[in-house]
């Protein structure tokens, strides 16, 4: 919810170790986003498929809400006004 | 080999999967207006309640998060503070999220350009108020 309130990526969503271990190396496939890369996990199904799964969701949000924002026409008067955009987004006009 | 979960903590867990499922549905990007997204922010507003409800048998866990991420950034800029906000103040604001996705489709209902001028004061006045 810190991102969503305007706050930088570097100091809400980039600081999850989880995240990170998800998004880097870049994965180039859904599968390749784990938190091991090197091998399947067997066990600790809690960790891999429920917290994953979660992680992913939050991700992919976040990248929808990303990208709407940035399709959308709008005119910047300054820093806070694009934050009071990405806070309130889903007031922006869409193409109908 | 499965870790037992007792049943609080499992409907826990399904709540914010579940949470985030709809969160996920809501902000799917569209080429048209699709009135029925609103349904979707009203689904994340009923998962609200039990998401509070069960945040106390969870446990924070600090070590999961970390600023030395922002190392790896293509930034010259100093590694700034983690934003950490309040269970409360981040909960408020979701609920205020989907209260206003679900409001924000009414747009279509209007009948009239006067009508939709009223009912788009009404909103403003609700939302920053």
């Amino acid at each position: 919810m810190a991102w969503h309130m305007g706050n930088p990526l570097s100091q809400t969503l980039f600081t999850s170790l989880y995240l990170d271990r998800l998004l880097w190396p870049e994965p180039k496939t859904l599968a390749q986003a784990r938190f091991e890369r090197d091998e399947i996990p067997e066990g600790n199904l809690m960790l891999h498929s429920i917290l994953r799964a979660f992680c992913l969701g939050l991700i992919k949000a976040c990248g929808l809400v990303h990208q709407t924002i940035c399709t959308e026409h709008y005119y910047e008067v300054g820093q806070t006004q694009y934050i009071e955009n990405r806070s309130v987004y889903v007031t922006l006009a869409k193409p109908m | 080999m499965t870790t037992a979960v007792n049943e609080t903590l499992r409907n826990a867990i399904i709540c914010r999967l579940e949470l985030r499922r709809q969160l996920l549905s809501a902000v799917q990007i569209g080429e048209i207006v699709e009135p029925h997204r609103s349904l979707s922010w009203g689904r994340c507003l009923e998962h609200l309640p039990r998401l509070r409800s069960t945040t106390q048998f969870g446990t924070p866990v600090e070590q999961s998060f970390s600023t030395k991420i922002q190392r790896r950034l293509a930034s010259s800029v100093p590694p700034r503070p983690m934003v950490k906000i309040s269970f409360n103040d981040a909960y408020d604001y979701l609920t205020k999220l989907c209260q206003y996705g679900t409001e924000a489709y009414d747009i279509l209902n209007f009948h009239g350009g006067p009508n939709l001028l009223v009912r788009c004061t009404h909103r403003h006045l609700l939302m920053f108020n």
